[in-house]
This record gives C-alpha cells, structure tokens and sequence, in this order.
C-alpha cells in the first residue's frame, strides 16, 4: 500500500509542477517603445581571435600579417518576425569598425539607439558605402566624412572612401615583407564596391525598452583572400587600391566574412 | 518482490545498478546547482543513515571568455558550504534536506567577479523499501525476517529558488556561475544500496525537471547518476571507509524565451575517491572528484576537479 501511496504522491506533485503558468510577454504592445541594440564585431582569421603583428597562412601558402584593420559598416537594418524592416537613421548609419578600438578581447562595438522594440529575426548591413549617399555630396555625409578623414578612409572626395584599410606586409615563396595595403573602394561613381550582407539571428533578438539586446557578429578576415575568390598576393592582390579588375574581386570576398555567433537578450 | 528476495540475483543487480550508475548518455547545464545537484555529490553518506552535517564542496572550472579557440580564459572557483540531513518521520519514511550557501570566484586576466550567498534549497521526502531474505521452509511464519543486505530507496523533493539569479550573468560563457537558478525544480530520485559484511556498493539515479524562472530562462533539465563501492576496515573504535566512485550528468539545452539556446547543452563523467571515517556517533568523509570526459557547453567550460569534506552526526 505503501508503495501506491507513493506512486500517488509522485503524480500529484508531477501534476503540480506541469501546472507553472505559461505565460509570455508576446502579447504586450510594443507600439511607441524604443531599445537599444548593440553589435558586437569580433574580428578573427578562422577560428583564432585577430591579433596584429601575428603572421596568418593563405590557403596557397603565402602569408601575412597585419598593423591596420579597419573597414566600414552602414545601412544597417533589422527585420522583425512579422517582416516590419526598421532601418538606423540614415545620417548616423555609417560606422568604422577598427579593431585597434577594440576592447580586451578584441570587440568593437556599434551601438544603436532609439531601435523600435520588437522581435528582430535578421539583420542586413552593407560593406562600405553606396552610391546614393555618396551622391548626396560632401555636406550630405555628416559628421562621417571627418570621422573617415581621421581615421585614414578617405582618398580625395572625387575617389571617395575606402571601404577598408588593411595594411601589412605579406610574403610569398619567392617576395618576403612586401608592403600590404588593401584600400578598396567604389572609385567615385565609376565602380560600384559596394555590397551588402543579410544575416539571421540564430535567436530573436528582443528589442524593448528595458532590454538590451547584443548581436555577436564574427567576422573571419581569411574571407577576404580566401572566399568566394582565392587570391594570390602574387598576382598583384598584395596592393589593392582602385583597379576595375581587383578591387569588385576583394568586395565580393567581403560579405562571406559575416556570421552572427550568438546573441545575448537581457 | 519475490526475484529481489533471491540472493542468487544479488551479484546480477549489483552488477546491473553499477552499470546505471555510469550510464550517459549523450545530451545547459546550472553548474551552480551542480553544487548541490551533480551525480557526484550525493544526498547523503554512503551508509544512508539519517545524520544532521556540514559540507563544504569546492569545484574549479576554466571558461572560454569569447569565441575563439584562442580567446582569453577565466578561472571559475565554486565554494560551497552546505548544512545538510536527513531525519526519518516512520519506519520507512524520511526526508533530507540541502541548505547552501555560495562562494563562487571568476578570475580573469585583469579583474575578478565574486557573488556569493544562500543558494537554492533541496528538500526531499524519502520512501525507505527493504527486502529480506528468503525464508527456510522450517521456519515460523512469524518469524522475525532478515534483511537481505538490499535496500532501495525513493526520492522525490523541490529544488527552491531561494538563491538568487541574476540575468546578466547568462551573457557569459558559463551560465552556471549563478547563486541560484531562480527556478522551482523537481526532482526524483532512486537510491539503491547492498551490504554485505563489510562490503558496501551504492547506486542512484536522479532527474531534475527543471521550470522557466522569472526571467523566462530554462536551465535544461538534467539526469544524474553515481555508483559507488566501499569497503569497512574495523579498527579498535573506529571504522575506516575507503570508496571509488564513478557519476554522470547530462543536461538538455537552456532556454530563453522559449527558445533552445546553441551550445548549452552537454555531459561530463567523473571519477572519484575518497573515504570516511567514524567513531562514535560520528561520520568525517573527504572526496576528491576528477571529469573522466566531458563536454559542457560546446567545450567552452571544462570542469577540472572537486573535493568535498564533510562531518555528520548520526541520529
């Protein structure tokens, strides 16, 4: 009898624990609240943290190492699970992410304001700069265009912005410590360099007002010689500044860089 | 009832709750609540007996601090000091209790985090169920029978949220560096014992069914197991009792929100040795714990070892 007692005590209190309320946030009304939302960039060369100075191996054995990494960011965008897409505002929607501003293990930070509260589900962001804000004229850039003076991103006006600045050395079997240094750009209006990549988050991202949400997006620098493209600093890709014929080659590689890793809602 | 009776089959249900007690299979884990919660510390001392005690475990593990294989690490070490017992309120029926308190360090490369305070309370009811053994054909039926040496034990209790949780925690790489999982928990629990002359083997099995907190976090729910062997010296007043011991968890993925969470599922098997010592009324044990294999959080957090001490009171 003993035992029937205690069978009966297990499901009363298997009962009880199955009765914990089920109830969710997802029903509240978001209409009119704002969050922030970070993004975390975290730059690596497979699945080692980037480190300056440090000599990484190409998939055709030549290598390099580098003193510069900087690239930029903009139109950054998110999409809710309804398919509603909130868009940064366009006048502050342009970033450097330069790894030497990166924290103690390696991160850098965008941090955006005001994003409506919401169940994001993907982000999309473009590499570089488009043409329509280019068009848009010195004045049209905002405070970007000293941003991107002081930190090296600029040729003249007329060639515009260099989407990334990688500067090192690389060496080959037969070229040891050749200068590195990949400017690229879209060369005013007469290339178009610009791409832009869409990635999904691997957990909604809950925007609200009193949370916080973090995207930690991974990028792996090896993509940029070895993606889409694999190239040979051997032929020529060791210096990489306003050519028609390396510079789409190196911004096709760009987009393969980003993953999202994880996200952090809290 | 009758096949438990048979001391034939003792050597075949020793051998069979010792492979239980290894038994993983493969599947976040609240290491926190591992400190009162793993296959490795159990409820009580090897003798089941009812005591009121003290224990103090303490645990080490290196976490992955980002997400490189390169990326800096940090050192995480867990204090916990436990008042624990067990009272019986019949003849076959008793309950135990956990009351820790949590010391938990995290050292990194140029900082320190340190929480600490009551962590989560473990109450269990117990069903105590013996067998006897086999009566002769010439004996009185009404005979006082004798105990075979086997014992089983049922448990089922609550896990309380009477630790804190704090939410900001989860953003690190070992989620289990929590005082407390904020969660009401169920557990249920089979403890199996023999004993003969100065022999002892012990084997539990124990799920943790784990309930969202307040900040719609899930630790994943968790199976433990453990077998133990030990063996009596009899000394002038004293007794002597050296132990080898294999345990196991597994845990199912956190969720958030309702939604599994990458790489927060895992296991880990450990060894462990150790030894108690009464007189009197009287029980000091010491274990040292060591993981066998492990993958815990998709390998960003490695257990690397655990010694417990502890001193009970016999009632």
């Amino acid at each position: 009898m003993k035992i029937i007692k205690f069978a009966f005590a297990v499901l009363l209190c298997t009962s009880i624990i199955s009765c914990s309320s089920d109830d969710d946030n997802n029903t509240t009304d978001l209409t009119g609240q704002t969050g922030t939302l970070a993004l975390k960039f975290d730059n690596g060369v497979g699945d080692q943290d980037f480190i300056f100075g440090v000599t990484y191996n190409k998939s055709n054995g030549e290598s390099y190492q580098l003193e510069t990494l900087k690239y930029i960011i903009s139109n950054i965008r998110v999409k809710d699970a309804e398919g509603n897409t909130f868009t940064y505002p366009l006048e502050n929607n342009a970033f450097i992410i330069d790894e030497s501003n990166g924290n103690n293990a390696g991160e850098i930070f965008v941090t955006l304001d005001n994003v409506d509260a919401a169940d994001y589900t993907e982000i999309t962001f473009g590499i570089g700069i488009d043409q329509e804000r280019f068009a848009m004229g010195a004045e049209g850039q905002g405070d970007f265009l000293v941003e991107a003076e002081a930190a090296g991103m600029m040729w003249s006006w007329a060639t515009g912005y260099k989407f990334t600045r990688f500067d090192g050395t690389f060496s080959t079997g037969e070229l040891v410590d050749e200068p590195l240094n990949i400017h690229m750009g879209s060369v005013g209006t007469s290339l178009d360099n610009y791409r832009e990549v869409t990635l999904s988050f691997p957990n909604t991202v809950r925007v609200r007002e009193t949370a916080s949400p973090e995207v930690h997006i991974k990028a792996d620098f090896a993509k940029v010689f070895d993606g889409e493209t694999s190239v040979n600093f051997a032929d020529g890709y060791g210096q990489v500044h306003t050519s028609s014929e390396t510079t789409p080659v190196i911004a096709n590689n760009l987009p393969g860089m980003f993953e999202v890793h994880h996200v952090h809602n809290n | 009832m009758n096949v438990f009776q048979n001391i034939k089959k003792q050597t075949f249900y020793t051998a069979l709750f010792l492979c239980l007690g290894v038994v993983t299979a493969s599947q976040a884990c609240d290491l926190c609540g591992c400190t009162t919660s793993s296959g490795s510390s159990s409820f009580g001392d090897l003798s089941t007996s009812n005591f009121v005690g003290v224990r103090y475990i303490h645990q080490d593990f290196e976490s992955r601090d980002g997400i490189f294989s390169n990326s800096p690490k940090s050192e995480e070490t867990f204090h916990t000091y436990q008042l624990w017992g067990r009272v019986p309120l019949s003849k076959n029926i008793y309950v135990s209790a956990i009351v820790p308190f949590q010391d938990l360090y995290r050292h990194f490369d140029d900082r320190t985090e340190h929480i600490h305070g009551l962590g989560d309370i473990n109450i269990m009811g117990w069903y105590q169920l013996n067998f006897y053994k086999k009566q002769k054909r010439d004996s009185l039926v009404f005979a006082n029978r004798e105990l075979s040496g086997h014992g089983l034990n049922f448990g089922l209790g609550m896990k309380l949220p009477t630790g804190e949780f704090e939410e900001q925690l989860t953003d690190r790489v070992n989620p289990g560096f929590q005082v407390g999982t904020g969660s009401w928990d169920m557990v249920a629990t089979v403890l199996y014992s023999y004993k003969k002359k100065n022999l002892g083997v012990g084997a539990s099995l124990a799920y943790y069914l784990k309930t969202e907190n307040e900040n719609d976090y899930k630790f994943g729910n968790q199976f433990s197991s453990a077998a133990n062997v030990f063996y009596d010296v009899n000394l002038k007043t004293t007794t002597l009792r050296p132990f080898l011991g294999v345990s196991g968890d597994v845990y199912e993925s956190i969720e958030q929100y309702g939604e599994t969470l990458a790489d927060t599922n895992g296991h880990i098997i450990y060894g462990s040795l150790g030894a108690e010592v009464s007189k009197n009324k009287f029980i000091l044990g010491l274990k040292y714990t060591l993981p066998i294999a492990q993958d815990l959080f998709g390998g960003d957090v490695n257990s690397q070892q655990q010694y417990s001490l502890y001193l009970n009171y016999s009632l």
